[in-house]
């Protein structure tokens, strides 16, 4: 009887273990990898108390992934894409006086919780990390459209929230006037599997 | 970067620098102690410098460029202790080796955190602090050399775009502008300074390099301003005709400076886009 339950117990155990698969798949489906070339991240401030002025960062990578069908995200911009349409200017914000590429390359956001507001609408809490600051930010996150076809399957979210620099260590030009401290970022995600 | 910058970010570290010696002149009538008056208005003109730009560093700092304050701020304070011994006030080189190895231990820019980088630190200090000022090298001469280099390392900074870099080294040299003058003005002792400002030009040096974002052959521009202050001083020794030998010396310094200014100008890839 005794060798009869040692010979059954590994089978019994590797069929828990097989049986608590799918399950886990209920709950956490496959993440959808950032593509890049049709994602984008602007930032806006205002330059001199006059002028709004435009800046991007054309790298950005990470996943999103539905968790219980709520989205998680974990994405990472990496600051030495970031691009002003003046090769001067984007020297300076790559430079310790703004995001100190050298020691910190990347900002990134990584959600903790998120909840359904409204129609495709998520209210999305998570750690925004810049500048060797990280902060717990919430943003509301617009599902923009998923499909599915021959290519894959992909899924778009939009978002659109302010930060101030001096949360993040980042105060050049905020005291002499020509740069607000207020800075409004917007990014557009599109990612497939 | 505006006039009214420039007057708050060199002006005030400049004005704070200037009232210090010129107080000293009256608080520090000993002989003895009247380095201190020097050496006390460069290393609170470094913190102030600083401070306008980055307000009151944190221990350990947020980026890892805050540490020039720290280096400069340490030496200074090493610097203030020389001038209590009598015995030490010549030992140049015992000083300049110490200030290296404080240097040595507390730089730590990006990617220069190796063991031999530190080795390099310590050899630049060395090299730039017994540069500067040798007993038969005058007071005013380490004035107008680090005027002269820190005034360069700053337009270089400009170059790559690190104002906040630019605006220190501006006014640690807009400060040795006024010690040259004052000195010149009231000949006192000045030993030990001459380590503060070699640690000073060795932290503005290796800090720019550590963050600049042009290539190597542009980078390496960074280091010509600083190799011309052993050179001066060798023209300085070395040069038979000891009427032009500090004119020989300094323009071995600005010819340096100039090369470095040109070379980083040359190999920045040309634009017609405006400085934003």
């Amino acid at each position: 009887m005794i060798i009869l339950q040692l010979v059954t117990l590994p089978f019994i155990l590797s069929m828990a273990l097989f049986s608590a698969e799918p399950e886990a798949e209920t709950t956490a489906s496959a993440a959808f990898e950032v593509d890049s070339t049709h994602s984008t991240s602007i930032f806006r401030t205002q330059h001199m108390g006059a002028g709004m002025f435009y800046g991007r960062f054309n790298d950005i990578a990470g996943t999103i992934q539905f968790v219980e069908g709520m989205p998680v995200f974990d994405i990472t911009i990496d600051i030495a894409s970031v691009d002003t349409n003046n090769s001067r200017l984007d020297s300076h914000l790559k430079s310790p006086d703004f995001f100190n590429v050298v020691e910190f390359p990347v900002m990134t956001f990584v959600s903790t919780s998120s909840k359904k507001i409204g129609d495709e609408k998520y209210e999305v809490v998570g750690e925004f990390s810049m500048h060797g600051v990280s902060k717990t930010i919430t943003v509301l996150m617009a599902k923009t459209g998923q499909m599915k076809n021959s290519r894959g399957e992909k899924v778009g979210f939009e978002t659109e929230f302010s930060i101030k620099r001096t949360d993040y260590d980042m105060p050049y030009g905020i005291e002499s006037g020509s740069l607000a401290d207020e800075t409004k970022i917007i990014v557009a995600l599109e990612a497939g599997r | 970067m505006n006039p009214v910058e420039v007057l708050q970010f060199v002006g005030i570290p400049l004005g704070i620098g200037s009232a210090i010696v010129i107080l000293s002149w009256w608080l520090l009538p000993l002989k003895r102690f009247q380095p201190l008056g020097v050496i006390v208005a460069v290393g609170i003109s470094s913190v102030v410098a600083f401070i306008l730009q980055e307000g009151v560093p944190t221990l350990p700092p947020t980026q890892r460029w805050h540490w020039l304050v720290f280096t400069v701020t340490a030496v200074s304070l090493l610097a203030c202790i020389y001038p209590c011994f009598k015995k030490w006030d010549n030992l140049i080189v015992l000083q300049a080796l110490i200030a290296g190895l404080v240097a040595g231990l507390i730089l730590q820019f990006p990617s220069q955190q190796e063991w031999y980088m530190r080795c390099l630190v310590f050899v630049m200090v060395l090299f730039a602090g017994t540069g500067l000022r040798r007993v038969t090298i005058p007071a005013w001469h380490m004035y107008l050399v680090s005027w002269a280099v820190l005034a360069g390392l700053s337009i270089l900074a400009l170059q790559s775009s690190f104002a906040k870099l630019a605006f220190y080294a501006g006014a640690m040299s807009a400060v040795a502008a006024s010690m040259c003058v004052l000195q010149l003005l009231r000949p006192r002792e000045t030993k030990s300074v001459q380590i503060i400002y070699g640690t000073a030009i060795v932290g503005c040096t290796l800090c720019g390099f550590a963050y600049d974002q042009g290539d190597t052959a542009q980078r390496s521009a960074w280091f010509l301003p600083m190799a011309s202050i052993p050179l001066s001083a060798i023209c300085y020794v070395a040069f038979a005709n000891k009427k032009y030998r500090a004119v020989v010396s300094l323009a071995v310094v600005n010819v340096c400076i100039v090369a470095a200014i040109a070379w980083s100008i040359f190999a920045t890839p040309a634009t017609d886009e405006m400085w934003p």
